[in-house]
């Protein structure tokens, strides 16, 4: 393979990575702008200031066993977008479907596939 | 009106006198489609307690178009997509915090004092000002404003507070211009917000 061909094939590896990237940064300035923070922690953490007043506190975002309804980046847009049903998340119908995916996006750049831990 | 959600966390209400009619009535210099409420027993200046422990009057934002919001910072559904509209509809309206002003009103004063409210506000971009007071001081706003709000027990210590869910918007002379639903879309709100700010601030 030529010089020139793997610097072609390097590129277009990249390029699927660096849109990731680039949605997650947009989906971290939403988190922040719409106030998730409140109850999810401005890291995603689970630690927000209201957290440990509600019967059902949000779960840590690095933990992908903790998701209760499921931690692929489609089901975080759903529950983002239609609440999580008998929990403390609300549907975000105002958030567009993109605008979702933005922050799925980010959401689940902070996932540690080998954590573990209490759900 | 009461309007409640389905489900065991979904607390709204919007109170009758809200409910009863809409905003109507014209003078002055309001813009097409954006009246003034002209019923004088609706809103008004308040003074209440702000997250630094401060006082707060509403003539101290006098000049910035007002977002008003009742609510509670462990509120588990209303409040937070309320506030995301909110958020979503001042990045819309390319409004700067200068312009504009969210006043967080809290119907929950024993569990949210000025530091509770001090850590929620900060988890904001566009921080919006949290209030608090007595409660004499919190019914007798919430009464300016028709809004109700009421304790709901619980199985465990986390109580839930019915409250009214409506956004309520005040222009730069500190002027009840209009209420929205809490689920008004963002670019309705924007586009309300951009009317006010674009007229003169007296």
């Amino acid at each position: 393979m030529s010089h020139f061909a793997s610097v072609l094939l390097l590129l277009a590896a990249a390029a699927p990575a660096a849109a990731c990237a680039s949605q997650a940064r947009r989906g971290q300035q939403l988190y922040a702008e719409r106030g998730c923070a409140v109850c999810h922690g401005p890291g995603g953490r689970g630690d927000g200031p209201s957290a440990k007043r509600l019967d059902l506190p949000p779960r840590d975002f690095a933990n992908v066993r903790a998701y209760r309804q499921g931690s692929a980046r489609s089901d975080v847009v759903a529950s983002i977008r239609r609440g999580t049903p008998g929990g403390a998340m609300p549907a975000f119908r105002d958030l567009s479907d993109a605008e979702a995916d933005d922050i799925a996006a980010w959401i689940v750049s902070l996932q540690q596939p080998g954590s573990g831990g209490q759900p | 009106m009461r309007r409640r959600r389905p489900g065991p966390l979904a607390i709204a209400v919007m109170s009758a006198a809200l409910a009863g009619g809409a905003v109507s009535g014209c003078r002055g210099d309001a813009a097409p489609g954006l009246e003034l409420e002209t019923r004088p027993d609706f809103g008004g200046d308040f003074t209440l307690t702000n997250q630094d422990g401060q006082p707060f009057r509403l003539q101290d934002v006098r000049g910035r178009a007002v977002l008003l919001f009742f609510g509670y910072t462990s509120c588990p559904d209303m409040c937070p997509a309320t506030m995301s509209r909110i958020s979503g509809a001042l990045s819309r309206a390319g409004a700067s915090a200068k312009d504009v002003v969210t006043l967080f009103v809290s119907v929950d004063p024993r569990r949210d004092t000025p530091a509770v409210l001090k850590a929620y506000v900060a988890s904001f971009e566009t921080p919006p000002i949290a209030l608090t007071g007595t409660d004499e001081q919190i019914h007798g706003v919430a009464a300016a404003y028709h809004a109700s709000y009421e304790i709901v027990p619980t199985a465990t210590a986390n109580y839930l507070v019915n409250h009214t869910t409506a956004i309520f918007l005040i222009d730069r002379q500190g002027r009840l211009r209009r209420y929205f639903a809490y689920d008004e879309k963002p670019e309705v709100l924007a586009a309300a917000l951009r009317t006010v700010l674009n007229e003169k601030s007296s």
